[in-house]
Protein backbone atom coordinates (compact mmCIF):
# COMPACT_ATOMS: atom_id res chain seq x y z
CA UNK A 1 0.00 0.00 0.00
CA UNK A 2 1.21 3.31 -0.97
CA UNK A 3 1.62 6.43 1.77
CA UNK A 4 0.06 9.54 1.20
CA UNK A 5 1.70 11.88 -0.21
CA UNK A 6 1.05 14.15 3.03
CA UNK A 7 3.00 11.82 4.54
CA UNK A 8 5.76 10.99 2.06
CA UNK A 9 7.19 14.51 1.12
CA UNK A 10 8.32 16.54 4.68
CA UNK A 11 6.90 19.82 4.86
CA UNK A 12 8.24 23.06 4.69
CA UNK A 13 7.70 25.14 8.38
CA UNK A 14 10.13 27.80 7.25
CA UNK A 15 7.78 29.44 4.51
CA UNK A 16 5.56 31.13 7.39
CA UNK A 17 8.70 31.57 9.63
CA UNK A 18 7.89 35.26 10.83
CA UNK A 19 7.69 37.00 13.92
CA UNK A 20 4.39 38.44 12.62
CA UNK A 21 2.69 34.90 11.50
CA UNK A 22 -0.05 34.74 13.91
CA UNK A 23 -1.40 38.19 12.88
CA UNK A 24 -5.07 37.95 11.38
CA UNK A 25 -4.65 38.54 7.43
CA UNK A 26 -7.88 40.43 7.44
CA UNK A 27 -6.15 43.01 10.09
CA UNK A 28 -3.10 43.06 7.90
CA UNK A 29 -5.11 43.97 4.82
CA UNK A 30 -7.35 46.57 6.05
CA UNK A 31 -4.18 48.48 7.66
CA UNK A 32 -2.91 48.11 4.18
CA UNK A 33 -6.12 49.52 3.11
CA UNK A 34 -6.30 47.20 0.12
CA UNK A 35 -9.89 46.12 0.35
CA UNK A 36 -12.80 46.98 -1.16
CA UNK A 37 -14.67 49.91 -0.08
CA UNK A 38 -17.87 48.78 -1.95
CA UNK A 39 -18.50 45.37 -4.22
CA UNK A 40 -21.54 46.11 -6.32
CA UNK A 41 -22.32 42.61 -7.48
CA UNK A 42 -25.27 40.48 -8.75
CA UNK A 43 -24.10 41.54 -12.14
CA UNK A 44 -26.37 38.82 -14.28
CA UNK A 45 -22.75 36.81 -13.73
CA UNK A 46 -20.09 39.14 -14.76
CA UNK A 47 -18.13 39.59 -12.38
CA UNK A 48 -18.63 42.18 -9.50
CA UNK A 49 -17.36 45.83 -9.56
CA UNK A 50 -14.95 46.44 -6.53
CA UNK A 51 -14.27 50.39 -5.62
CA UNK A 52 -10.84 49.88 -3.15
CA UNK A 53 -9.93 52.06 -0.26
CA UNK A 54 -6.37 51.86 -2.28
CA UNK A 55 -5.92 49.74 -4.87
CA UNK A 56 -4.04 46.36 -4.61
CA UNK A 57 -2.04 47.37 -7.48
CA UNK A 58 -1.57 50.67 -5.74
CA UNK A 59 0.38 49.00 -2.87
CA UNK A 60 3.77 50.19 -2.40
CA UNK A 61 5.79 46.95 -0.18
CA UNK A 62 8.42 48.66 2.47
CA UNK A 63 10.22 47.17 4.99
CA UNK A 64 8.24 48.50 7.76
CA UNK A 65 5.52 46.20 8.71
CA UNK A 66 1.71 47.59 7.79
CA UNK A 67 0.37 48.14 10.93
CA UNK A 68 3.20 50.72 12.04
CA UNK A 69 2.53 53.92 12.91
CA UNK A 70 3.70 55.17 9.99
CA UNK A 71 2.91 53.11 7.33
CA UNK A 72 -0.33 52.86 8.66
CA UNK A 73 -0.76 57.04 8.48
CA UNK A 74 1.01 57.15 5.03
CA UNK A 75 -2.00 54.16 3.76
CA UNK A 76 -4.58 56.62 5.45
CA UNK A 77 -3.51 59.30 2.96
CA UNK A 78 -2.64 57.36 0.13
CA UNK A 79 -6.58 55.85 0.39
CA UNK A 80 -8.28 59.54 1.23
CA UNK A 81 -5.91 60.59 -2.10
CA UNK A 82 -7.80 57.93 -4.33
CA UNK A 83 -10.66 58.76 -2.64
CA UNK A 84 -11.08 62.29 -3.24
CA UNK A 85 -9.62 61.64 -7.21
CA UNK A 86 -12.46 59.17 -7.26
CA UNK A 87 -15.06 61.82 -6.35
CA UNK A 88 -13.81 64.53 -8.30
CA UNK A 89 -13.58 62.04 -11.10
CA UNK A 90 -9.43 63.42 -11.82
CA UNK A 91 -7.40 60.75 -12.93
CA UNK A 92 -5.33 58.80 -10.27
CA UNK A 93 -1.95 57.20 -11.48
CA UNK A 94 -1.87 53.90 -10.12
CA UNK A 95 2.19 52.47 -8.93
CA UNK A 96 1.90 49.14 -9.99
CA UNK A 97 5.65 48.32 -8.34
CA UNK A 98 7.83 46.69 -10.21
CA UNK A 99 9.52 44.44 -7.38
CA UNK A 100 9.03 40.70 -7.93
CA UNK A 101 8.34 39.28 -4.46
CA UNK A 102 10.94 35.97 -4.11
CA UNK A 103 8.92 32.60 -3.58
CA UNK A 104 8.47 31.70 0.34
CA UNK A 105 9.87 28.18 -1.08
CA UNK A 106 13.11 30.18 -1.82
CA UNK A 107 13.60 32.92 0.84
CA UNK A 108 16.50 31.87 2.84
CA UNK A 109 17.64 34.81 5.00
CA UNK A 110 15.95 35.07 8.64
CA UNK A 111 16.22 36.73 11.84
CA UNK A 112 19.52 35.90 13.80
CA UNK A 113 21.20 34.78 10.72
CA UNK A 114 24.92 35.69 9.71
CA UNK A 115 25.13 37.98 6.71
CA UNK A 116 27.67 39.90 4.63
CA UNK A 117 27.15 43.09 3.12
CA UNK A 118 27.78 43.59 -0.17
CA UNK A 119 27.48 47.00 -0.79
CA UNK A 120 27.95 50.97 0.58
CA UNK A 121 30.69 52.09 2.98
CA UNK A 122 30.12 48.83 5.01
CA UNK A 123 30.58 46.49 1.55
CA UNK A 124 32.27 43.16 3.51
CA UNK A 125 31.34 43.62 6.52
CA UNK A 126 29.74 40.77 8.33
CA UNK A 127 26.69 40.61 10.88
CA UNK A 128 23.72 39.28 11.99
CA UNK A 129 20.13 39.75 10.93
CA UNK A 130 17.30 42.14 13.27
CA UNK A 131 14.73 41.78 11.19
CA UNK A 132 13.67 40.83 7.45
CA UNK A 133 10.76 41.70 4.95
CA UNK A 134 9.18 39.45 3.12
CA UNK A 135 7.07 42.00 1.34
CA UNK A 136 10.18 43.81 -0.16
CA UNK A 137 12.59 41.23 -0.02
CA UNK A 138 14.68 43.48 2.32
CA UNK A 139 16.59 42.59 5.49
CA UNK A 140 17.77 44.96 8.10
CA UNK A 141 21.69 44.22 9.34
CA UNK A 142 22.36 44.90 13.16
CA UNK A 143 24.76 47.81 13.17
CA UNK A 144 25.73 47.70 9.68
CA UNK A 145 24.99 50.03 6.10
CA UNK A 146 23.33 53.19 8.49
CA UNK A 147 22.52 56.39 8.17
CA UNK A 148 22.57 59.43 10.46
CA UNK A 149 18.94 60.28 11.40
CA UNK A 150 16.96 62.21 13.64
CA UNK A 151 15.58 60.17 16.48
CA UNK A 152 12.34 61.59 16.54
CA UNK A 153 10.93 64.03 13.90
CA UNK A 154 9.49 67.18 14.87
CA UNK A 155 11.34 67.16 18.03
CA UNK A 156 12.34 70.82 17.89
CA UNK A 157 9.22 72.32 17.64
CA UNK A 158 8.34 70.43 20.90
CA UNK A 159 11.22 71.87 22.42
CA UNK A 160 13.26 68.74 22.65
CA UNK A 161 16.59 68.94 21.65
CA UNK A 162 17.50 67.28 18.83
CA UNK A 163 19.00 63.97 19.10
CA UNK A 164 20.35 61.87 16.10
CA UNK A 165 21.03 58.16 15.51
CA UNK A 166 22.50 55.78 13.40
CA UNK A 167 20.05 54.21 11.55
CA UNK A 168 20.03 50.59 9.78
CA UNK A 169 18.70 50.93 6.17
CA UNK A 170 17.38 47.97 4.59
CA UNK A 171 19.35 46.09 2.19
CA UNK A 172 17.78 44.23 -1.01
CA UNK A 173 17.92 40.64 -1.21
CA UNK A 174 16.68 40.39 -4.83
CA UNK A 175 19.62 42.81 -6.15
CA UNK A 176 22.34 41.11 -3.37
CA UNK A 177 23.14 43.60 -1.64
CA UNK A 178 23.43 40.76 1.21
CA UNK A 179 24.74 37.30 1.06
CA UNK A 180 24.67 34.58 3.78
CA UNK A 181 28.00 33.52 4.98
CA UNK A 182 29.40 30.19 4.21
CA UNK A 183 29.99 28.82 7.63
CA UNK A 184 32.85 26.32 5.86
CA UNK A 185 35.51 29.51 4.90
CA UNK A 186 33.22 32.45 6.34
CA UNK A 187 32.70 33.54 2.41
CA UNK A 188 29.68 34.87 0.96
CA UNK A 189 27.65 32.15 -0.37
CA UNK A 190 23.89 31.81 -1.88
CA UNK A 191 21.98 28.87 -0.24
CA UNK A 192 18.94 26.45 -1.06
CA UNK A 193 16.47 23.99 0.41
CA UNK A 194 17.14 20.32 0.48
CA UNK A 195 15.82 17.56 1.57
CA UNK A 196 18.30 15.91 4.56
CA UNK A 197 20.02 12.72 4.59
CA UNK A 198 16.80 11.42 6.40
CA UNK A 199 14.54 12.40 4.29
CA UNK A 200 12.27 13.80 6.79
CA UNK A 201 13.06 17.69 6.75
CA UNK A 202 14.31 20.50 4.69
CA UNK A 203 17.41 22.11 5.68
CA UNK A 204 18.99 25.09 4.45
CA UNK A 205 22.31 24.28 2.57
CA UNK A 206 25.16 26.56 0.77
CA UNK A 207 25.25 26.00 -2.87
CA UNK A 208 28.84 26.48 -3.05
CA UNK A 209 30.08 24.04 0.01
CA UNK A 210 26.91 21.79 0.58
CA UNK A 211 27.33 22.62 4.09
CA UNK A 212 23.98 23.27 6.44
CA UNK A 213 23.52 26.53 7.81
CA UNK A 214 21.11 26.14 10.47
CA UNK A 215 18.20 28.12 11.01
CA UNK A 216 18.54 30.61 13.86
CA UNK A 217 16.17 30.11 16.87
CA UNK A 218 15.45 34.02 16.85
CA UNK A 219 13.89 33.04 13.55
CA UNK A 220 11.04 30.78 15.49
CA UNK A 221 10.22 34.15 17.90
CA UNK A 222 6.74 35.80 17.70
CA UNK A 223 4.82 38.10 19.30
CA UNK A 224 2.93 35.71 21.07
CA UNK A 225 6.62 33.22 22.52
CA UNK A 226 9.95 32.87 21.90
CA UNK A 227 9.54 29.26 21.10
CA UNK A 228 6.18 27.68 20.63
CA UNK A 229 7.37 24.98 23.25
CA UNK A 230 7.36 27.84 25.98
CA UNK A 231 4.36 29.55 25.12
CA UNK A 232 2.69 30.72 28.17
CA UNK A 233 -1.24 29.93 28.30
CA UNK A 234 -3.46 32.42 29.03
CA UNK A 235 -5.60 31.59 32.28
CA UNK A 236 -9.33 31.13 31.34
CA UNK A 237 -8.92 32.11 27.48
CA UNK A 238 -6.05 29.29 26.05
CA UNK A 239 -8.15 25.88 25.78
CA UNK A 240 -4.79 23.98 26.87
CA UNK A 241 -3.34 21.13 24.23
CA UNK A 242 -4.43 18.26 25.86
CA UNK A 243 -7.92 19.23 26.28
CA UNK A 244 -7.78 20.34 22.31
CA UNK A 245 -6.90 17.17 21.66
CA UNK A 246 -8.63 15.04 22.93
CA UNK A 247 -10.73 12.69 21.25
CA UNK A 248 -14.73 13.10 22.79
CA UNK A 249 -16.58 11.45 19.55
CA UNK A 250 -18.26 8.66 20.46
CA UNK A 251 -19.40 6.27 17.59
CA UNK A 252 -23.22 5.69 17.46
CA UNK A 253 -25.69 4.26 14.97
CA UNK A 254 -28.76 6.43 15.52
CA UNK A 255 -30.12 9.52 13.56
CA UNK A 256 -29.69 13.18 14.87
CA UNK A 257 -33.20 12.65 16.07
CA UNK A 258 -32.88 9.08 17.85
CA UNK A 259 -29.84 10.77 19.70
CA UNK A 260 -32.21 13.97 21.03
CA UNK A 261 -34.72 11.72 21.82
CA UNK A 262 -32.60 9.49 24.00
CA UNK A 263 -31.06 12.51 25.69
CA UNK A 264 -34.92 13.43 26.60
CA UNK A 265 -35.74 9.84 27.22
CA UNK A 266 -38.54 9.67 24.96
CA UNK A 267 -39.43 6.20 23.89
CA UNK A 268 -40.41 4.94 19.89
CA UNK A 269 -42.53 2.48 20.05
CA UNK A 270 -43.28 2.26 16.38
CA UNK A 271 -41.30 -0.61 14.54
CA UNK A 272 -39.81 0.90 10.91
CA UNK A 273 -40.59 -0.48 7.55
CA UNK A 274 -37.83 -2.11 6.50
CA UNK A 275 -35.73 -0.28 3.99
CA UNK A 276 -33.59 -1.71 0.96
CA UNK A 277 -30.62 -0.36 -0.75
CA UNK A 278 -29.64 -1.58 -3.95
CA UNK B 1 -25.60 42.94 -29.73
CA UNK B 2 -23.14 44.71 -31.99
CA UNK B 3 -21.94 42.63 -34.53
CA UNK B 4 -17.80 43.08 -33.86
CA UNK B 5 -18.18 42.39 -30.50
CA UNK B 6 -20.01 39.16 -31.45
CA UNK B 7 -17.96 36.12 -30.60
CA UNK B 8 -16.67 34.15 -33.57
CA UNK B 9 -15.55 31.26 -31.52
CA UNK B 10 -18.87 30.67 -30.14
CA UNK B 11 -17.33 31.60 -26.57
CA UNK B 12 -18.77 33.92 -23.79
CA UNK B 13 -15.98 36.00 -23.02
CA UNK B 14 -16.20 38.85 -19.57
CA UNK B 15 -17.19 41.51 -22.05
CA UNK B 16 -20.45 43.16 -20.83
CA UNK B 17 -22.65 42.72 -24.12
CA UNK B 18 -22.55 38.85 -23.46
CA UNK B 19 -24.08 39.35 -20.00
CA UNK B 20 -27.56 40.37 -21.58
CA UNK B 21 -30.68 41.19 -19.02
CA UNK B 22 -33.24 39.23 -19.00
CA UNK B 23 -35.48 41.87 -19.15
CA UNK B 24 -35.55 44.69 -21.97
CA UNK B 25 -34.23 48.20 -20.07
CA UNK B 26 -35.64 50.94 -21.39
CA UNK B 27 -33.95 54.40 -20.84
CA UNK B 28 -36.24 57.06 -20.40
CA UNK B 29 -34.76 59.75 -22.16
CA UNK B 30 -33.95 57.56 -24.92
CA UNK B 31 -35.94 58.74 -28.24
CA UNK B 32 -36.85 55.90 -30.99
CA UNK B 33 -37.10 53.16 -27.96
CA UNK B 34 -40.38 51.22 -27.96
CA UNK B 35 -41.59 51.76 -24.35
CA UNK B 36 -42.52 48.32 -23.75
CA UNK B 37 -41.62 46.40 -20.36
CA UNK B 38 -40.81 47.22 -16.50
CA UNK B 39 -38.63 50.80 -16.56
CA UNK B 40 -35.86 49.71 -15.01
CA UNK B 41 -33.43 52.65 -13.92
CA UNK B 42 -30.27 50.60 -14.07
CA UNK B 43 -28.46 53.95 -13.42
CA UNK B 44 -28.59 54.46 -10.00
CA UNK B 45 -27.44 50.86 -9.44
CA UNK B 46 -24.38 51.48 -10.93
CA UNK B 47 -21.38 53.04 -9.30
CA UNK B 48 -20.10 56.34 -9.42
CA UNK B 49 -20.01 59.59 -8.02
CA UNK B 50 -22.54 59.93 -5.27
CA UNK B 51 -24.64 57.07 -6.56
CA UNK B 52 -23.09 54.25 -3.55
CA UNK B 53 -25.11 55.17 -1.23
CA UNK B 54 -27.59 52.95 0.29
CA UNK B 55 -31.57 53.98 0.50
CA UNK B 56 -31.67 54.48 4.01
CA UNK B 57 -28.80 56.99 4.00
CA UNK B 58 -29.82 59.92 6.01
CA UNK B 59 -28.91 61.93 3.02
CA UNK B 60 -32.32 60.87 1.40
CA UNK B 61 -34.34 60.70 4.22
CA UNK B 62 -37.23 62.87 2.94
CA UNK B 63 -37.15 60.13 -0.26
CA UNK B 64 -37.46 57.28 1.93
CA UNK B 65 -40.20 54.95 1.80
CA UNK B 66 -43.07 55.80 4.29
CA UNK B 67 -42.83 52.09 6.16
CA UNK B 68 -39.01 52.87 6.48
CA UNK B 69 -39.71 56.23 8.25
CA UNK B 70 -38.74 54.96 11.72
CA UNK B 71 -36.92 52.33 10.72
CA UNK B 72 -34.13 50.65 13.65
CA UNK B 73 -33.04 47.76 12.41
CA UNK B 74 -34.70 46.35 15.82
CA UNK B 75 -37.76 43.87 16.27
CA UNK B 76 -40.56 45.09 17.64
CA UNK B 77 -41.65 43.56 21.35
CA UNK B 78 -45.48 44.93 20.75
CA UNK B 79 -47.47 46.58 18.15
CA UNK B 80 -49.51 49.34 17.84
CA UNK B 81 -52.92 49.53 19.05
CA UNK B 82 -55.22 52.24 16.77
CA UNK B 83 -58.04 52.23 19.09
CA UNK B 84 -56.83 53.10 22.00
CA UNK B 85 -53.67 54.90 20.39
CA UNK B 86 -51.17 52.83 23.03
CA UNK B 87 -48.58 50.90 22.60
CA UNK B 88 -49.03 47.34 23.37
CA UNK B 89 -46.35 45.48 24.78
CA UNK B 90 -46.49 41.70 24.49
CA UNK B 91 -44.56 38.97 26.21
CA UNK B 92 -44.15 36.55 23.46
CA UNK B 93 -42.75 38.84 21.13
CA UNK B 94 -39.57 39.91 23.47
CA UNK B 95 -36.85 38.15 22.58
CA UNK B 96 -35.58 35.35 25.00
CA UNK B 97 -31.96 34.39 25.05
CA UNK B 98 -31.40 30.73 26.17
CA UNK B 99 -28.13 30.17 26.99
CA UNK B 100 -26.25 26.99 27.66
CA UNK B 101 -24.86 26.17 31.64
CA UNK B 102 -21.05 26.15 30.74
CA UNK B 103 -20.11 25.04 34.43
CA UNK B 104 -17.36 22.45 34.16
CA UNK B 105 -16.54 23.21 30.65
CA UNK B 106 -13.16 22.75 29.15
CA UNK B 107 -12.77 24.77 26.25
CA UNK B 108 -11.96 28.46 25.98
CA UNK B 109 -12.27 30.57 23.26
CA UNK B 110 -8.80 30.09 21.70
CA UNK B 111 -6.48 27.49 20.93
CA UNK B 112 -3.22 27.68 22.59
CA UNK B 113 0.31 27.38 20.42
CA UNK B 114 1.68 24.38 22.08
CA UNK B 115 -1.21 22.25 20.33
CA UNK B 116 0.56 23.17 16.87
CA UNK B 117 3.98 21.61 19.03
CA UNK B 118 1.94 18.60 19.97
CA UNK B 119 0.37 18.18 16.38
CA UNK B 120 4.33 18.33 15.18
CA UNK B 121 5.59 15.80 17.59
CA UNK B 122 2.40 13.30 16.49
CA UNK B 123 2.53 14.12 12.63
CA UNK B 124 6.50 13.32 13.20
CA UNK B 125 6.17 9.82 15.30
CA UNK B 126 3.37 8.63 13.32
CA UNK B 127 5.37 9.16 9.75
CA UNK B 128 8.26 7.65 11.34
CA UNK B 129 6.09 4.29 12.37
CA UNK B 130 4.17 4.56 9.18
CA UNK B 131 8.12 4.67 7.09
CA UNK B 132 9.39 1.98 9.85
CA UNK B 133 6.51 -0.77 9.23
CA UNK B 134 6.10 0.03 5.69
CA UNK B 135 2.60 0.84 5.36
CA UNK B 136 -0.55 2.79 6.97
CA UNK B 137 -2.15 0.00 8.23
CA UNK B 138 0.74 -1.73 10.17
CA UNK B 139 1.54 1.27 11.58
CA UNK B 140 -2.01 1.72 12.84
CA UNK B 141 -1.83 -1.20 14.66
CA UNK B 142 1.29 -0.21 16.12
CA UNK B 143 0.50 3.31 17.17
CA UNK B 144 -2.19 4.28 20.08
CA UNK B 145 -5.53 5.60 18.23
CA UNK B 146 -5.56 8.99 19.94
CA UNK B 147 -2.24 9.55 19.31
CA UNK B 148 -2.31 9.18 15.74
CA UNK B 149 -1.92 12.62 13.09
CA UNK B 150 -3.70 13.23 10.67
CA UNK B 151 -6.52 11.41 13.40
CA UNK B 152 -8.45 8.21 11.36
CA UNK B 153 -10.81 8.98 9.84
CA UNK B 154 -14.60 7.50 10.73
CA UNK B 155 -15.61 5.18 7.24
CA UNK B 156 -18.64 3.43 7.33
CA UNK B 157 -16.63 0.60 6.94
CA UNK B 158 -15.30 1.40 10.65
CA UNK B 159 -18.89 2.54 11.69
CA UNK B 160 -20.16 -0.96 10.46
CA UNK B 161 -17.15 -2.65 11.83
CA UNK B 162 -18.35 -1.21 15.46
CA UNK B 163 -21.99 -1.89 15.49
CA UNK B 164 -22.10 -5.04 13.53
CA UNK B 165 -19.07 -6.45 13.50
CA UNK B 166 -18.82 -8.83 16.94
CA UNK B 167 -23.19 -9.83 15.70
CA UNK B 168 -22.06 -10.88 12.31
CA UNK B 169 -18.90 -12.83 13.18
CA UNK B 170 -20.76 -14.81 16.01
CA UNK B 171 -23.63 -15.47 13.36
CA UNK B 172 -21.45 -16.98 10.91
CA UNK B 173 -19.44 -19.38 13.29
CA UNK B 174 -22.80 -20.41 14.46
CA UNK B 175 -23.50 -21.18 10.77
CA UNK B 176 -26.37 -19.15 10.64
CA UNK B 177 -25.80 -17.86 7.02
CA UNK B 178 -25.46 -21.43 5.52
CA UNK B 179 -22.71 -22.62 3.35
CA UNK B 180 -20.64 -19.62 1.24
CA UNK B 181 -19.66 -20.49 -1.34
CA UNK B 182 -16.20 -18.80 -2.97
CA UNK B 183 -16.20 -16.59 -5.85
CA UNK B 184 -14.91 -17.09 -9.10
CA UNK B 185 -11.57 -15.21 -8.91
CA UNK B 186 -9.93 -15.14 -12.35
CA UNK B 187 -8.29 -12.17 -12.15
CA UNK B 188 -4.88 -13.24 -10.12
Amino acid sequence: MLTTRVLRFPRKPFVDLDYARHMPSAYVERTKRTVPRKVFGDRFGAPDIKMYYVHPDDYLPSHRRPWEDKQLSSHLQRSDKYFSAQLSNKYFDIRRPKSQRIPDTEWTFFPGDLVQVMVGKDKGRQGLILTISRDSSEVIVDGLHTKLGEDMEGSEKLGVDKTLRWQEQPLSVSKKQVMLVDPNNEQPCEARWQINGAGDEYIRVSTASGYEIPIPSQAKVTYEYLQPENYIEVEGKDTPSDVVLERTYVPKIASFEQEIMEEMGIKEERIPKPTFWY
Amino acid sequence: MKSVLQSTRGVRSLNSTNFPAPWPFVKKGATGQRKIGPMNYEKFKWPGQNREFPELSPKFQKLNPKELHRYTGVQPDGYHDEKTGEFVPVKEMRSELVVPNLDGFKLRPYVSYRTDVQIEKRRVAYGKKVLEKGSERLADLHTVEDERWPPPKMTSETMFELAYGDVVRTAYKEGKYGPVTPKNDNVN
